[in-house]
């Protein structure tokens, strides 16, 4: 084993099987130093420094990728998990934006966080968001909107905005998202009572429910946008999503469609507006940046 | 003797919590010349940090400086990360590009761990030939000749591994690499410093500790064996008095010390006026208290 090697695994030795020295012995042990073979030890103590680098390093970089779960829970428990993390999945990413993608399933499957078992879907929205931030950017194209005159719906696809993605989630992670980020519901009262009255039933009702919710990701401009959605939303961006036609997005809407749920009126309700409407919405909403030729 | 003008680019470390500040001035408005960013905060294909880059750029010229590319390692930089760089320079036109005298990573038990860390090698005939081959390849990628930084470091390859002994000095490692790669060096005068405190400490009983003058002096002399004309940039920087195993650490996250400013002042005399950055990488300052230690740094050069 060369020395590279040796100095990688000493960095990603796991914590436990070295305990922190006392300022005592840090002591005694300088103090002793000017022998070669104190030279050496003393040497070997440098390992500590990059072993503390590679925790705190690490620790503020999952800070800022899971930002909302770093305000969500106590700064200590959130420094002890992350130093758990580290260990059971060392560093192989040059960049420490890229690092932590294990850390929701590694957050749901840790014993200690079984009472607050939405961090781990906060964690999962965290990632998401982060990497939705760095994904190569575009430009709305609004002379491709001149296809629909010239071209059959069935031939002409949408062109999604930077990073728009559907994800499952159980627990309410928007307005858990809103309570980590918005310094107004950090202060006392009646704005915060009732977010936290919303809160709790809709985090009741995530307990009871074996449905998750839909919800929509994507970058208008800078920042990642979530939106939950309904039916038949969740539908038309399926299709977006796989590259569909706009015709088959429109037969949803022609289709007359109606909610499984009959008691869905906020699916009829948008079903009756019918798709340019729609179309106008996701527009605006910068969800769709221009239409594309299919091959 | 040098021969440099009297009017060295001072510039000052731009990191997030100064991203506005910077963006409401310019560099005519404020005694700095340049900003450095680290390349890897801005490796993202989108999103605001390439914008933010561009609007940085229209007010300040640019140093690009890498922290992860490890060009010391047996492993080779892959071509995803290579690229990354290469594009980020490319694009952003930045009047330095620099990286340094490190490994990060090395494969255990089949995968390449990556410490995220600026780790010493060892100074003999393989590394020199290791970090060559990685210097050209970036140098080839970014067209352009690039900047390697010395480093403080904590251990030593001789300490971990007897066959990894160091053949040359430092210093000796660092002028062969320039003049075998056409390279150039980034001269931080604050590791120089942290190293040899670091290692008085270690090697010596209290009672035969080197005094300031005499560390001073020791390292001033040390710097008139590198050459002038490959000294390409000075980074001045201070260090925190928390120590972690009786180890001084190079964390930034200080105004420059009065060591470091006693060094550049003699570090001028030899190179002339070169090219100087303050870095301040943590517990970060208010923007005026930044600027300010590049006003000094400017002073030192305007008093040679």
């Amino acid at each position: 084993m060369n020395y590279q090697e040796q100095l990688i695994r000493a960095i990603f030795r796991p914590v436990s099987a070295k305990p922190a020295k006392t300022p005592t012995e840090i002591r005694s042990k300088t103090q002793a130093l000017g022998s070669p073979e104190a030279r050496l030890s003393g040497m070997t103590d440098g390992l500590d420094v990059y072993r503390n680098n590679y925790f705190e390093n690490g620790i503020r970089a999952l800070s800022i990728t899971f930002t909302s779960v770093f305000k969500l829970m106590d700064e200590s428990n959130f420094r002890a998990l992350s130093k758990e993390f580290l260990n059971a999945y060392p560093k192989t990413e040059f960049d420490w934006a890229d690092y932590g993608e294990a850390f929701p399933s590694f957050m749901m499957s840790h014993a200690n966080l079984a009472q607050t078992p939405y961090l781990a879907e906060v964690a999962e929205m965290d990632w998401h968001i982060h990497q939705i931030a760095r994904v190569q950017d575009l430009s709305f194209d609004a002379d491709s909107f001149n296809l629909l005159q010239s071209v059959p719906p069935d031939e002409i696809a949408f062109k999604a905005a930077p990073g728009l993605s559907i994800k499952a989630f159980y627990f309410p992670v928007i307005e858990l998202h809103h309570l980590a980020h918005d310094e107004r519901l950090q202060q006392p009262g009646e704005r915060r009572d009732v977010f936290m009255g919303n809160l709790n039933k809709l985090m009741h009702d995530a307990i009871k429910s074996d449905v998750p919710r839909s919800i929509l990701l994507w970058r208008p401009d800078y920042k990642t946008e979530m939106h939950q959605l309904n039916e038949l939303e969740l539908q038309t961006y399926r299709l977006l999503i796989k590259g569909k036609s706009i015709a088959e997005t429109f037969a949803l809407f022609a289709d007359d469609f109606t909610s499984d749920d009959s008691t869905n009126d906020d699916v009829n309700e948008y079903a009756s507006r019918g798709f340019e409407t729609w179309l106008g919405e996701q527009i605006s909403q910068q969800r769709i940046y221009g239409l594309r030729r299919l091959d | 003797m040098n021969t440099r003008k009297p009017d060295a680019m001072i510039g000052v470390g731009l990191r997030h919590l100064h991203y506005q500040d910077a963006l409401e001035h310019d560099n005519k408005q404020l005694p700095i010349d340049f900003v450095e960013v680290h390349a890897e905060n801005f490796f993202a294909k989108g999103g605001i940090t390439r914008a933010l880059l561009n609007d940085v750029r229209e007010r300040y010229p640019l140093s690009i400086h890498g922290t992860s590319l490890g060009l010391g390692s047996e492993v080779d930089v892959p071509e995803k990360v290579l690229n990354a760089f290469a594009d980020l320079v490319n694009t952003s036109e930045p009047m330095l590009v620099s990286e340094h005298l490190c490994f990060n990573r090395a494969k255990v038990e089949g995968q390449v761990l990556h410490s995220g860390d600026l780790l010493p090698i060892a100074y003999n005939k393989k590394s020199l030939a290791q970090i060559g081959a990685n210097i050209l390849q970036v140098q080839d990628a970014i067209k352009r000749p690039i900047l390697i930084e010395n480093l403080s470091a904590y251990v030593s390859a001789n300490a971990l591994d007897a066959s990894a002994k160091d053949t040359m000095t430092e210093f000796e490692f660092l002028i062969n690499m320039c003049e075998q790669n056409g390279c150039k060096l980034l001269l931080d005068l604050n590791n120089l410093i942290v190293n040899a405190l670091n290692q008085n400490a270690h090697e010596t009983n209290s009672k035969s500790r080197l005094s300031q003058d005499d560390l001073l002096n020791a390292l001033s002399e040390r710097l008139t064996q590198l050459p002038p004309s490959l000294v390409g940039e000075i980074h001045l920087a201070g260090f925190s008095e928390q120590q972690v195993s009786g180890f001084i650490v190079d964390d930034h996250g200080q105004a420059v010390s009065q060591q470091c400013w006693d060094l550049y002042k003699r570090a001028l005399q030899h190179f002339g006026n070169v090219a100087t950055l303050i870095e301040w990488d943590s517990n970060l300052p208010p923007w005026s208290v930044l600027t300010e230690q590049a006003r000094i740094a400017r002073q030192c050069c305007n008093a040679l």
